[in-house]
């Protein structure tokens, strides 16, 4: 089970975008859900405040399609598609965190170790 | 209960978004007005965060912090019908109708005496500077109506100061300019009212529906029920002129 951490919030800044994407990759969803995935992976709770100005970025950018449909007996619900566009970035921002990640990983590993006494 | 009966009862932000707090809904509301944003990007910007705070079971507040700090991060595209000089042009008929107000206002003391009318300098100094301050509010509407909310105090000494400089040509420039009998000074006053209301009355039934906060799933019936409600709250602004005036001169011919 993925626990969630108080990650430090530059971190989360900088990755939010790429999770958000790799949600949408998984079908069309809406910002609730889209939060309670986050939440879930173990990013923490994403407030509305973060989420949706990143959701309206990704609409002006294409990344998104979107489309409003009725809510289960509540108020309707903003759907989000990722486009094809959406993809691409999502492919190619992937690839660049991987690379990032591992660059990280090998500079930490070198890192010189307190010696124990 | 009918859908009517019932929307009576709750506020304008309540029906437009039930699941947000009314006193975010309504700053939220304000703040993209004076940005300048369509009815309809305004109200599908409102329905995602009722739709949210529904499904969160969470206060607007908690999850999406200030609300105009939240519009302004959404960065919404202003409608040009909005810029500053639309806005000065929608308030023409609105100029008209108070000219025609004011003349008959300050024709009143000669509707029984039947004295002529004297207009004084101190009178169009007046009205130069009313004219001015409508504009410079209209052109300026964005960060005025900011003073006025977040700072309340400074505001109303700012307009307080504004009316004593408005009275002190009345006060400097006594002598009249220009004379005009009863019959014209209220005819003309009569006809500003009326042009000035009928135009005003045309120009939100043609622009009531543009201006509309419109959700994305209001259905036609919704969409209409508001617009009836907007025009009942337009009409009641437009209609004050003619009937204080109507009252005004009643009560000064009855009391003489």
């Amino acid at each position: 089970m993925i626990t969630t951490q108080d990650w430090p919030a530059e971190w989360l800044r900088g990755v939010l975008e790429l999770c958000v994407l790799r949600v949408l990759a998984d079908g069309p969803t809406y910002g609730y859900q889209i939060s309670a995935r986050l939440a879930s992976g173990g990013l923490g709770t994403v407030k509305g405040g973060t989420l949706y100005p990143l959701l309206k970025r990704f609409e002006e950018g294409g990344r998104v399609q979107t489309e409003w449909l009725p809510g289960d007996g509540g108020p309707g619900r903003k759907y989000y598609t990722l486009t094809d566009h959406g993809r691409e970035v999502l492919a190619e921002r992937s690839a660049q965190w991987r690379a990032f990640t591992q660059m990280t990983e090998t500079m930490l590993e070198h890192a010189p170790q307190k010696e124990q006494t | 209960m009918n859908a009517t009966a019932s929307s009576n009862r709750r506020s304008y932000e309540q029906e437009l978004a039930p699941h947000v707090e009314k006193q975010w809904a309504e700053a939220f509301i304000v703040e993209l007005r004076l940005q300048g944003v369509s009815g309809k990007n305004l109200g599908a910007a409102l329905a995602e965060v009722d739709s949210h705070c529904a499904d969160a079971d969470e206060s607007a507040r908690q999850t999406f912090g200030d609300p105009a700090v939240y519009a302004k991060s959404l960065q919404l595209p202003t409608d040009p019908a909005n810029s500053p000089r639309a806005t000065v042009i929608r308030l023409i008929p609105t100029a008209v109708q108070i000219i025609g107000f004011m003349t008959l206002i300050r024709a009143s003391p000669s509707y029984v005496s039947g004295d002529p009318v004297a207009i004084t300098a101190g009178d169009v100094g007046m009205f130069a500077i009313l004219v001015g301050a409508v504009v410079v509010f209209a052109w300026q509407i964005r960060p005025l109506t900011n003073l006025v909310l977040r700072r309340p105090v400074v505001a109303t000494a700012g307009l307080m100061a504004v009316m004593l400089v408005m009275l002190l040509p009345l006060v400097l420039w006594q002598h009249p300019i220009a004379e005009f009998a009863v019959l014209s000074a209220v005819s003309f006053g009569v006809v500003f009212l009326l042009v000035g209301t009928v135009w005003e009355v045309a120009r939100v039934r043609t622009e009531a529906a543009e201006e509309q906060i419109s959700r994305p799933l209001d259905s036609s019936e919704e969409l209409e029920r508001r617009r009836r409600f907007e025009l009942r709250m337009n009409y009641l602004r437009i209609f004050i002129f003619p009937v204080i005036a109507a009252v005004l001169i009643g009560a000064t011919v009855l009391l003489s």
